[in-house]
């Protein structure tokens, strides 16, 4: 550590203009509904999914057209509140990933999913695994360590700044950027992002006061503590307070954006991220990746009103973040990605839908080979659907989390050999190192 | 069932996990029973719904028992844990149904050492040993009279124990844990007897307090509360296998937040952030809530700046702070300018209720 600090300091900061690349990941938590999210329009298509839907079918002129390049006949719409996602989608600069989720290895269909064969997810159905597993890819096991956490190990250490760690979160501590060796660094959306210990004031002398004060804390936090619990809480509240200072000094320096963002704490998380995508050079960084989470998507009712609402604000977030980037001129070295414990049930409880699996996302950037449909959007009919393992309609992936996330991690530059540190389960999808990419979206 | 009561695999006695044949965990359920249970909860209601299916009329309906309508009860005999079953009950019976699933629940053999272990870990420590779990985990299984889940006698095995006891295991490097920010909070309050002249009529809204510590009560962000029993932070923690909950939410925002909620409680005399009961309420007179430090503030006056800071050792660090930590609170005390009285005094509360010797209860 030491010596990966010393080295860092002997070298001048890259220019990262040049050599800048970010993951953004936002975890819609509680399990969005997203076969409301993109929807098949072709007519055989839409009339099983009115069929199996029912009550929560959103009408076929309500839902805002799109023009996939690589789907052929079949025609979808999207969720009628994502107007600036259509158009992102449209100019090429978002995609989705079709029915994808946690998976340890390929299951063809029912017949092998009730064999016993193959290995499943531990708790499928369950919040707390499932929301672990998208951040871990690793869902034969609880695992502490997420692939964010797992890629930041293997490439901090290609930033300048080994001071702030190159996994910035924006809700805290999670297991996407949990790694090993390196922990988050949690920022706010307000202000510079982090926050300095109170000046003293009131008390007149105030140079001095804050001099004994600053000087007494520093003494306790750099004090030797046996206990492991003493030594953990003083190490990080002092690393905390020495990170702070570098930290908003640069984001202090950001010029105004031209962009507007709306009130809500998502798109407020984007303008922060935004903010320190802008410093970067000053930070010293040339990978970073980012965490939001936007919760409260475990609709087992009212399904169709609250997400008129929160897709909205996903909308809003995510067009007001790539009007940003293009702002910076780095829409083509961010790459912002949706994750969600799991889709809900096709069916209806009668007021909302229940916990499913594979389900849509959306990945969205200017590397993005975008007005695509990635993987195999499935059939949504409830009867001699080979996928569907349920009365209520839960589809088993046909993407994995896996080939999703190892697309981006190439991207981001983790070798072909690196990969399966990264993400354990690769071999199962893919085989590193051969001439086509996991999925194709990303150029690597 | 993963959360409150039997956790997700099959239990010693002393809190480890049970193996099979092949030495895998052992899952307590399966989806299957999920699907079984989740029949149990079928046909309830809030108690004051006019009508099935009906929202709930108001926020206090809530912390009332919800009543069954039997009409809506999934009918038929349905499985339970370990060979159990709620039988076909005719006429359908869903309170009947209930009873005994909880009952089924109840007398699950995880119950004991799953409680023991997180009730050590809110009240002692962190990594309470297998030992330790299974002598809580006996009492809650027989509180020695044939009773099974005297929560009384329970917390009584918990804290009587010697391993909560022991002063010796206290300096062990593995003991301890980390301080919860809402117990750092009302433990100041309740030390210092907070108080105000008027206390009618207003909520400590604690906005403030929750977006510095991102903890608040009854508002976890899921239902996995705020810190998992088996987080593991990086570092010596993680290096050692053990765990350390309350580390889930300490993280380079919230640590320094803290440290600035303690200078408001401190340095700005600023304890509660008033809120009215309706809105657009004129905040009343006498209503600032105030520390009771009339005793801290004579030692400081007498120039006791080691018995002050003695005091705060008893009062709030339970007699655990090094003479390293003292002498560092108190050359910080002695070189303020002598006639900050009260400054000296919020300095030395400060430094207390920051250091790593309080926050790491031992």
């Amino acid at each position: 550590m030491n010596l990966k600090l010393l080295n860092a300091l002997a070298q001048p900061p890259l220019t990262t203009n040049n050599d800048y690349k970010a993951l953004v990941c936002v975890l819609l938590a509680g399990g969005n509904d997203s076969f409301n999210l993109l929807v098949p329009t072709e007519s055989d298509e839409y009339a099983a999914y009115t069929a199996t839907r029912s009550d929560l079918s959103l009408l076929e002129a309500q839902l805002l057209p799109i023009s996939p390049l690589n789907t052929e006949s079949r025609g979808f719409g999207i969720h009628p509140s994502m107007a600036g996602v259509q158009q992102l989608f449209s100019q090429g600069n978002l995609a989705f990933l079709a029915n994808i989720g946690t998976l340890i290895e390929p299951i063809a269909g029912y017949s092998e999913y009730r064999s016993g064969i193959k290995k499943l997810p531990l708790g499928l159905y369950s919040h707390s695994d499932q929301i672990q597993h998208w951040q871990t890819s690793v869902p034969q096991s609880r695992e502490a360590i997420g692939w964010g956490g797992r890629l930041a190990d293997i490439l901090m250490s290609t930033n300048a700044n080994q001071r702030i760690s190159m996994n910035i979160s924006l809700s805290g501590r999670n297991v996407f950027q949990a790694g090993n060796m390196s922990l988050e660094y949690t920022i706010s959306n307000q202000g510079n992002g982090a926050e300095g210990i109170t000046p003293v004031s009131g008390y007149g002398n105030n140079g001095l006061l804050q001099r004994i004060r600053d000087q007494a804390v520093n003494n306790l936090l750099e004090d030797v503590y046996a206990n492991i619990f003493q030594s953990t809480i003083s190490s990080l509240t002092k690393d905390s307070i020495d990170a702070q200072k570098e930290f908003a000094d640069a984001i202090a320096q950001v010029a105004p954006f031209n962009t507007t963002f709306s009130e809500h704490y998502l798109s407020k998380n984007m303008q922060m991220a935004a903010k320190v995508i802008a410093a970067r050079e000053r930070l010293g960084f040339s990978r970073q990746t980012f965490f939001m989470t936007f919760g409260g998507w475990d609709h087992h009712d009212e399904v169709l009103n609250n997400q008129l609402n929160m897709l909205g604000i996903v909308n809003n977030a995510l067009n007001e973040f790539y009007q940003v980037l293009e702002e910076l001129n780095v829409a083509d070295k961010v790459t912002t990605f949706t994750i969600s414990d799991f889709a809900r049930t096709l069916t209806s409880n009668g007021r909302g839908s229940d916990h499913a699996w594979g389900g849509n996302q959306i990945v969205m950037g200017g590397a993005v080979q975008g007005q695509r449909i990635l993987g195999q959007y499935p059939d949504l009919k409830l009867d001699n659907n080979p996928l569907n393992i349920s009365g209520r309609g839960v589809m088993i992936p046909t993407t994995s989390t896996d080939s999703f996330f190892a697309e981006m991690a190439l991207w981001f530059g983790v070798s072909p050999n690196d990969l399966v540190k990264i993400l354990p389960n690769i071999g199962n999808f893919y085989t590193p190192g051969s001439a086509t990419p996991p999925i194709g979206f990303l150029d690597i | 069932m993963q959360l409150f009561s039997i956790g997700l695999y099959e239990l010693n006695l002393d809190g480890t996990r049970k193996l099979d044949a092949q030495g895998n965990f052992i899952p307590s359920y399966d989806n299957d029973d999920i699907g079984e249970l989740a029949k149990i909860f079928t046909g309830f209601t809030w108690t004051d719904s006019p009508s099935f299916g009906s929202g709930a009329r108001a926020d206090t309906s809530y912390t009332r028992p919800m009543k069954i309508d039997n009409r809506y009860h999934e009918p038929g005999a349905k499985f339970l844990l370990n060979g159990q079953y709620a039988p076909n009950r005719n006429p359908v019976n869903g309170a009947a149904d209930l009873e005994d699933a909880i009952n089924n629940l109840f007398q699950h053999p995880n119950v004991g050492p799953f409680l023991a272990f997180r009730l050590i870990q809110r009240l002692v420590k962190s990594n309470p040993s297998p030992a330790y779990v299974a002598r809580v985990a006996s009492t809650f299984n027989d509180n020695g009279q044939g009773v099974r889940g005297d929560l009384k006698a329970i917390v009584k095995a918990i804290l009587l124990d010697p391993e909560a006891r022991d002063c010796a295991l206290a300096d062990d490097v593995v003991n301890g844990m980390l301080r919860e920010p809402m117990v750092r909070y009302t433990q100041l309050a309740r030390a210092f007897n907070a108080a105000a002249d008027n206390s009618t009529r207003y909520q400590n809204r604690m906005e403030s307090f929750y977006e510095k510590t991102q903890q608040r009560p009854l508002a976890s962000p899921s239902v996995f509360n705020f810190f998992q029993p088996e987080f593991q932070p990086i570092g010596p923690i993680a290096e050692m296998d053990m765990f350390g909950p309350e580390f889930q939410i300490s993280n380079s925002l919230t640590t320094i937040g803290y440290a600035n909620e303690v200078y408001d409680w401190t340095f700005d005399e600023d304890l509660m952030e008033y809120g009215g009961i309706y809105p657009y309420e004129q905040r009343p007179a006498g209503t600032d809530v105030q520390l009771d430090l009339d005793t801290e503030y004579d030692l400081v006056q007498q120039g006791k700046i080691e018995e002050l800071i003695e005091r705060f050792n008893l009062i709030l660090v339970h007699g655990k702070m090094t003479e390293r930590t003292k002498t560092i609170i108190k050359d910080a005390v002695l070189e303020v300018p002598s006639n900050l009285l009260e400054y000296k005094m919020y300095l030395a509360l400060f430094l207390t209720m920051i250091s790593p010797d309080y926050l790491i209860m031992r």
